[in-house]
């Protein structure tokens, strides 16, 4: 069974916002609306690192854990989707997002939120697959194509990757022995655990 | 020559110590530890994306504001509002309504003018499609989603907060508007000492005297309306108004205390309500017509009955127009 | 008033037959709303191992170092 994750490798992005564009360009998102967005750590400054970041997918939604509609889902692939009809456009799901992927279309008056947008690994929505009401509320259903996600299938450095996680894991673990530096990625485990013991020792060391 | 190519060395040696000299300048891990601790704090950083905060990679605070919502504020506050509701349940079983004690005279005097019931009733109005509305928004997942199912009960919940939105700012005008109207009737007087000490006499059932306001009124007035009342209208307005360009961390903070705030007004109007409809016979009367009877009067605001007397007493005094003539 | 009660009771009552809705994601557990898998459509005719295949090997075309056999 396929576990579908977004994997960021900070040694090779050059923020050229490649993806973000393919992005926009792909599902047509609506003016005001980033799905994905490149940030650069430290810019300018020996060693910095660019990032490109969208919704991660969580397994334990916060998004999904607050919405007061319930209108998040996961899909067999671990994807988290959202159903655009029940959506209130309360805001909650963007509190509380560390990674600010959750997006509004700010349409109504005093900047009222419309129907919550974010991306969707490429896979959709509730709709029927490839059916225009799909297209037009959240985009193209890449992975009923057997396709992955535009952002990281164009990824000219091949920073991004995205699809099944252990084959994801898989390209990785291997550039990164073959490199041998820069394990230090934009996964899960820079996105929500502490730092390996190893590295932490290294932190002390470098601080002592 | 020689020399020559001894001072570059030199100054090439020179530059590599100089390089090396400051710590923040040494040789780098392969994994930048500090980048990404730096990361999680929350700052923002470079990027090409225009927008609020897009900046910043992570964002932690959230985190802690799910915890409180979905944890300890739906929990608690579920908890008090039911404890609530069964304690004024409770209260009308034993105590059952407070009626008057003499019969009616029929003689009726003006309590509320048209337009301080016209308030009142904008503010309680505003107050309550606030509150059920903002209760649907933190409760009604675990109460009305198992019962409506998924579509009809977003249906029901879009209208909510588009109600809420709305519906908030208007409740603000009708709360300054009610404070400078009532003000002057709310401020401390020695009477409400022993208001305080036999707590209304509400479970003795003995007599109070007090102004137009009694201290309980006194403390709706000043802890609801305008101290909750104010809290609940600021955060409000931080969380209505998403286009002046406010932080996520900001928003949070103010949906907590929104939250809080809301649930003790909620439980504070409860009992408000309950006295001022079954709880006291002829309280309802005094906001719906504006007249109370003289029996009513002296029985619950004595010291402002007298007052009112003495008034009417003075040469040229006129009644108030609209009084309905002598009531059967 | 009784009728305020009751209903009141009876919300609250409903409140334990809650079920948990956050969906923490369990591999292969398919949690709650309609919604076709990417295998059933005209594409893949619900031939799910098809649709696995692809997309892994779709996954293995973003290893360049394959590709150009370094």
């Amino acid at each position: 069974m396929a576990r579908m994750k977004f994997l960021c490798d900070s040694e090779r992005c050059i923020e050229c916002n490649g993806c973000v564009t393919a992005c926009k360009n792909e599902h047509e998102v609506p003016w005001g609306v980033n799905r994905r967005r490149v940030v650069t750590l430290s810019d300018g400054v020996p060693g910095e690192k660019s990032i490109s970041v969208a919704c991660m997918h969580c397994s334990d939604a916060p998004c999904m854990a607050v919405c007061p509609v319930d209108c998040f889902y996961h899909t067999d692939q671990g994807v988290v989707l959202h159903d655009k009809d029940m959506c209130i456009g309360c805001g909650y799901c963007f509190y509380a997002c560390p990674f600010g992927a959750p997006q509004y279309p700010q349409t109504g008056t005093f900047g009222m939120r419309g129907k919550m947008d974010k991306c969707t690994f490429c896979a959709g929505g509730p709709e029927i697959d490839h059916s225009e009401e799909e297209f037009k509320k959240y985009g193209r259903n890449r992975l009923a194509e057997g396709k992955l996600p535009i952002c990281a299938e164009m990824c000219s450095t091949k920073a991004l990757l995205g699809g099944d996680g252990d084959v994801v894991s898989e390209i990785f673990r291997e550039r990164a022995l073959k490199r041998g530096k820069g394990a230090d990625v934009w996964g899960w485990g820079t996105a929500y655990g502490s730092a390996p013991a190893q590295q932490q020792d290294k932190a002390k060391e470098g601080k002592s | 020559m020689k020399r020559i190519l001894f001072l570059l060395a030199l100054c090439a040696s020179l530059c590599v110590t100089a390089a090396d000299a400051p710590p923040a300048q040494a040789p780098a891990a392969h994994n930048n530890v500090k980048l990404w601790q730096d990361a999680r704090v929350g700052q923002p950083q470079f990027t090409t994306v225009r927008g609020v905060e897009t900046g910043v990679l992570i964002q932690s605070n959230g985190e802690t504001w799910r915890e409180l919502r979905n944890g300890p504020m739906t929990l608690y506050g579920g908890i008090l509002f039911c404890v609530v509701l069964g304690a004024i349940a409770v209260f009308y079983k034993l105590r059952g309504a407070i009626k008057l004690k003499a019969p009616m005279t029929g003689r009726l005097i003006p309590r509320f003018s048209y337009f301080e019931r016209t308030v009142h009733w904008s503010m309680a109005g505003s107050f309550v499609i606030l509150a059920l509305s903002g209760l649907n928004m933190l409760f009604g997942k675990h109460l009305l989603l198992p019962l409506f199912g998924h579509s009809l009960f977003s249906w029901l919940a879009a209208l909510c907060k588009n109600l809420h939105n709305f519906v908030g700012p208007l409740f603000l005008c009708s709360i300054v508007v009610a404070f400078f109207l009532f003000v002057k009737d709310n401020i401390w007087r020695a009477s409400d000492w022993q208001w305080i000490r036999t707590a209304g006499g509400l479970i003795s059932g003995g007599h109070v005297p007090s102004w137009r306001f009694n201290f309980g009124e006194k403390a709706w007035f000043w802890f609801g309306l305008v101290l909750i009342g104010l809290t609940i209208s600021i955060s409000g307005f931080v969380l209505d108004f998403p286009n002046f360009e406010q932080g996520r961390n900001i928003m949070q903070t103010a949906n907590i205390v929104h939250v809080v705030f809301a649930l003790m007004f909620i439980c504070m109007s409860l009992g408000h309500i309950y006295i001022g409809t079954i709880g006291m016979e002829g309280a309802l009367d005094a906001m719906r017509t504006g007249y109370v009877d003289e029996t009513w009067a002296r029985e619950h605001h004595e010291l402002w009955f007298e007052e009112q007397q003495h008034k009417m007493s003075q040469p040229g005094a006129v009644p108030a127009s609209g009084a309905p003539a002598a009531q059967s | 008033m009784r009728f305020f009660l009751m209903a009141a009771f009876v919300l609250a009552l409903l409140g334990c037959g809650d079920r948990d809705k956050v969906a923490v994601y369990k591999p292969g557990d398919y949690q709650g709303k309609s919604d076709a898998a990417p295998w059933n459509n005209k594409t893949y005719n619900g031939d799910k191992a098809k649709w696995e295949g692809d997309v892994r090997a779709r996954g293995r075309l973003q290893d360049e170092s394959r590709r150009i056999g370094g």
